[in-house]
């Protein structure tokens, strides 16, 4: 018996937009837990200090550390969490790119938490309250079970978060740890 | 293109049928259980129960460590960490549970402790946190609805922080469960109609959860026209082997489908009835189960009416949602006939529920680990108004 030779293809592109939308939805995550009323009031539910997003398998991840009522982005990692797991690159792309939402990542199986599962429904309505102010409305139906309402308020949140996202994208190539 | 995606996981054996339990000695070999601990509550015991498990290792070589028959109904971390302690003094290698949910859970949680060699179960709470196979556990059910026999959770309270706490993991899942119909001969007519009920609102929920998946579907299916048919003949003549023996396998069915896909605000509310009235879990599901389903009308109703076909109701002449609209009426007229049968209550006030404690009981039932995969999402407010449509 001869060794075969094969050669396993990177999903390079697919790797990069993960990278830069979960860059952009940790930011999105603590610009936004600072400034709508909704997020700071679900943070202030979450009973753990550390959330940590990873894809699987060496993909990037965000650590967002909860500081009273808001959410910030951190390097370090400690007791007191809850960790999400994307289980490969495809589901992380199908969640980060608005084709499925965080609550049908849990249901499909696509997302795997480890830690307290009450915390890690009160993330999910944190990461759900960013997406709907994040994404645009026509993603909205797929996104959610029930259309999210959004006024005046979360339009101009939507309109900053857009001005702040190009610059961290213009910003992203000089950030490290990413 | 369909983008659909599932999961399907139920690796546990199934010994099932008339003197399944006489195979117990030769199946814990195989699993190199030697020296098992036997968990199970007074009740059990004071059934004789517990001497038809000791009657199976008649003339084997396989002979239980230790005997733990006082387990209580709602079973909490400080009573497992215990147990553990006594699991490894004995120098056991094996746990069977036998008995019903509390007890199946304990044993779960035993499981966890011994197998990790941890001191305290709190140290694994939540999802997915072990991450190695656990010592083997067979599981004899006498009751019929928890199905826990073939789930991955064990859900046990913490009484200093007045919290349920949920283990979730495919580790926890059984190694063995045998369903001996005679193990339920002997269980009250109450607990038959709660525990089936039980059963049955695993078997709708799963089937309209968002998790739902052709297996579950069909186990789902198989366990509902069962149900549909022995529920009733049971109360009638519980002592009936053949009623009996369907009731269980309906159960087990219903856990195989419900571990696969998942339940919904029914669940949710009775969990956070459970755990603020302290009010028992298959009662809970009773009393919400056609009030949640009123709820999820709209987005399920097409899923109602394809049930109401294997409720032996479905009207060919007649819409979907009227076929729907008639699968409730089917199942508040089972409450009835439940009530007239076992006298169990249906409505929340006759079950002991305060109304003060509903903004508590809405609380939780919104963050309870279920909530997610129902089909329509719901809040506090929500949960509310059922609460106050099954009040009275």
């Amino acid at each position: 018996m001869e060794r075969v030779n094969y050669r396993i293809k990177r999903q390079w592109l697919k790797e990069l937009i993960n990278k830069i939308f979960f860059y952009v939805l940790g930011k999105a995550s603590e610009f936004l837990s600072k400034r709508d009323e909704q997020i700071k009031k679900l943070t202030k539910k979450l009973n753990v200090n550390f959330v940590k997003l990873t894809i699987l398998e060496n993909g990037p991840s965000i650590n967002l550390k909860k500081e009273g009522t808001h959410l910030v982005r951190t390097n370090s990692f400690g007791n007191e969490n809850i960790e999400i797991f994307f289980k490969n690159t495809d589901s992380a792309f199908l969640l980060l790119t608005g084709q499925i939402g965080p609550e049908q990542g849990f249901y499909e199986h696509r997302i795997f938490l480890k830690g307290n599962i009450a915390n890690a429904l009160i993330f999910t309505s944190i990461l759900k309250r960013v997406e709907a102010i994040l994404f645009p409305g026509f993603f909205h139906k797929k996104l959610f079970r029930k259309k999210p309402k959004l006024g005046f308020k979360e339009y101009y949140l939507r309109f900053l978060l857009y001005l702040f996202t190009i610059f961290w994208l213009i910003k992203f190539p000089l950030e490290k740890n990413q | 293109m369909n983008k659909k995606y599932f999961e399907f996981y139920n690796p546990v054996k199934i010994v099932a049928g008339y003197k399944s339990l006489a195979n117990l000695p030769f199946e814990l070999k195989l699993i190199k259980g030697l020296n098992p601990l036997i968990l199970t509550d007074k009740g059990v015991k004071e059934a004789g129960l517990l001497d038809k498990v000791l009657k199976a290792f008649s003339g084997s070589t396989v002979k239980p460590c230790n005997i733990i028959d006082n387990i209580p109904s709602d079973s909490s971390v400080k009573i497992v960490n215990s147990i553990a302690k006594i699991y490894k003094s004995s120098g056991c290698d094996s746990i069977i549970a036998v008995g019903g949910g509390s007890v199946i859970d304990t044993a779960k949680g035993v499981n966890i402790v011994v197998s990790l060699n941890i001191k305290n179960l709190k140290e694994y709470e939540g999802a997915e946190t072990i991450d190695k196979k656990l010592n083997p556990l067979i599981v004899i059910p006498t009751t019929s609805g928890t199905g826990s026999e073939a789930t991955y959770v064990a859900v046990i309270s913490d009484p200093d922080e007045n919290v349920k706490l949920a283990f979730t993991s495919y580790f926890i899942l059984p190694d063995l469960a045998i369903i001996d119909p005679e193990m339920t001969l002997t269980l009250p007519q109450k607990l038959t109609a709660t525990t089936s009920m039980d059963a049955l609102t695993h078997s709708i929920e799963a089937y309209t959860s968002l998790q739902k998946n052709p297996l579950s579907d069909s186990y789902s299916i198989t366990s509902i026209r069962l149900i549909n048919k022995y529920l009733i003949k049971t109360l009638k003549d519980g002592k009936n082997l053949e009623n009996r023996y369907n009731l269980a396998i309906a159960s087990l069915l219903a856990g195989i489908s419900f571990s696969n896909s998942m339940v919904g605000i029914i669940h949710s509310i009775a969990h956070a009835l459970g755990g603020v009235s302290h009010l028992p879990h298959g009662l809970a599901n009773t009393i919400i189960l056609p009030y949640g389903m009123e709820f999820n009308f709209e987005k399920c109703n097409k899923l109602y009416a394809e049930l109401s076909l294997h409720f032996d109701i479905y009207d060919i002449k007649k819409s979907e949602k009227e076929n729907a609209k008639e699968l409730i009426l089917k199942i508040f007229s089972l409450q009835e006939e439940l009530k007239a049968l076992a006298g169990i209550p249906i409505k929340l006030k006759d079950a002991g529920v305060r109304k003060e404690d509903f903004p508590k009981i809405a609380e939780k039932a919104v963050l309870d680990g279920s909530s997610i995969f129902n089909c329509k999402e719901f809040t506090e407010e929500d949960v509310i108004n059922i609460l106050q449509k099954a009040y009275e």
